[in-house]
């Protein structure tokens, strides 16, 4: 009988506690259990050379130039560093469109001029890292481009194939923002020339790009990205005997001011587009190779909905 | 004996039932605000705001993940968050108090009302009284409320290059409508 009491009692309290504070625990409930998508995990559509997992939201127009210039000639053993202003002389420069369709789906195009490439790509955020209860710890994006070739032909006595000029990349992005100030990247890759130099040479290069991003301000992060090559790393050779093509790496600063992100950067190659810095990098990673680069963005908003 | 511990316990039952009737929330209570400026409008809105009324007390809580707010210019929504607001280190906004009128939640009315307590922005709490409107009708209880923030009150820092375009105060407004909680 006494636990019955008890019971009855313990019941009617549960009804009657309510006050200011219960109130704002059933809030903080109500809130957290809600999986809300994290924001800002890069502060653009590229970490420096690899695609990171931000993309245009809906209704919103980005314009994109990027630049690289001819390596600094910083090492000991260079003499013409400042003679031709460390590299600021020649630029490898592409000029791209990235425009967001849906918040989670992109589409760019863009020319670099190097080879005169026209590249096509699309990127679309899969699933987004989400924080609360139900939460999820990575973003996954899918990137694919096609790129193509318009240089002249080599030799216009043969046969070729407009199919010759293409080259495809896919890959994936997965991302995780760690907390306020520290995020990661991986991004598995494929990159496809349908056309090579060389028998030797693989059509298809596997690649696993690895970045990540340090805030130091509100406005400013730093980033570092490394893509080794999986396969494909001895064919071809230069005239040398030695790997034509080298992995790339990159460190860089975004300073954001307003509606313009300035990327500028350090690296060892002058691709602008993945099969370029990913597949044909001919810089290797060393001192007399780093060039510097800059990624300028500005984009303009054409969602007037409220 | 017995029959006494069935009353009290139908008793007990009763008083439970009715206290728990006294919550009313929403899930998807609507906040609105704006900045105006000569240079430049900004509005922004949240669909999903929490809002909790105790009628017995009067409590009120209003809740709102900074996140949820949403801006026509996605640059603006993530500069908001990021250097503004800093919703990755205070996720949420909120309001608790108490309203000073006797109302009575069981009959149709509107009321002219004065909540007293405190507004919690980027982690700094000031003390408010915010006039608004108390709406019963047919079991549901709407909220509206309109009211400024200043932007220093809670230490929110503008950088100078963009103070021309952000408001000292930005104007808020509240509308939500209440059920019964389950």
């Amino acid at each position: 009988m006494k636990n019955l009491t008890l019971f009855i009692l313990a019941f009617c309290f549960v009804g009657k506690v309510f006050a200011q504070d219960d109130l704002l625990k059933l809030a903080d409930e109500e809130n957290t259990n809600k999986p809300t998508p994290v924001y800002a995990t890069f502060k653009s559509t590229r970490l420096v050379n690899l695609q990171s997992n931000e993309t245009m939201k809906a209704k919103h127009l980005d314009f994109r130039i990027m630049h690289r210039f001819s390596p600094m000639d910083i090492s000991p053993d260079n003499v013409y560093g400042l003679y031709n202003l460390f590299g600021l002389e020649g630029a490898v420069l592409r000029l791209g469109f990235e425009y967001g369709i849906t918040d989670r789906w992109m589409v760019n195009v863009g020319r670099s001029t190097q080879r005169k490439t026209y590249d096509l790509s699309t990127k679309y955020k899969i699933v987004e890292q989400t924080r609360g209860k139900k939460s999820f710890p990575f973003s996954i994006n899918y990137f694919g481009n096609i790129g193509i070739n318009t240089n002249e032909w080599e030799n216009k006595n043969i046969n070729n194939y407009f199919t010759s000029r293409l080259s495809f990349v896919n890959q994936f992005i997965i991302t995780h923002k760690l907390n306020n100030n520290f995020s990661f990247l991986l991004a598995p890759t494929l990159v496809h020339h349908n056309l090579v130099d060389t028998k030797k040479e693989p059509n298809d290069i596997f690649a696993l790009g690895i970045g990540a991003s340090i805030k130091i301000t509100k406005s400013t992060r730093f980033n570092i990205e490394y893509i080794p090559r999986l396969n494909g790393r001895d064919e071809p050779r230069n005239p040398l005997g030695k790997p034509r093509y080298h992995d790339a790496i990159a460190i860089g600063f975004d300073i954001e001011t307003g509606g313009h992100v300035f990327q500028l950067h350090f690296t060892n190659t002058n691709g602008l587009i993945e099969q370029q810095f990913i597949a044909r990098n001919e810089s290797p990673i060393e001192l007399a190779a780093i060039r510097f680069g800059f990624n300028l963005s500005r984009t303009f908003s054409f969602d007037k909905t409220k | 004996m017995k029959n006494i511990y069935l009353y009290l316990s139908v008793l007990f039952m009763l008083v439970s039932v009715t206290t728990s009737a006294q919550i009313y929330s929403t899930k998807d209570g609507k906040i609105d605000f704006f900045s105006k400026t000569p240079v430049e409008d900004i509005e922004a809105h949240s669909g999903v705001v929490v809002v909790l009324l105790n009628t017995k007390t009067n409590d009120v809580v209003v809740q709102v993940n900074n996140t949820s707010f949403q801006f026509p210019n996605k640059l603006m929504q993530e500069h908001f968050n990021e250097k503004y607001m800093e919703s990755e280190q205070y996720p949420t906004s909120t309001f608790k108090g108490k309203i000073a009128q006797v109302i009575d939640y069981s009959k149709n009315g509107t009321y002219d009302v004065t909540v007293t307590g405190t507004l919690t922005i980027h982690g700094v709490t000031k003390e408010r009284t915010i006039p608004g409107k108390l709406i019963v009708k047919d079991g549901t209880i709407q909220l509206l409320a309109d009211f400024m923030v200043k932007v220093v009150d809670h230490k929110i820092q503008v950088p100078k290059l963009v103070v021309a375009k952000i408001a000292e105060e930005i104007s808020v407004h509240i509308d939500a409508v209440l059920k019964p909680r389950q």
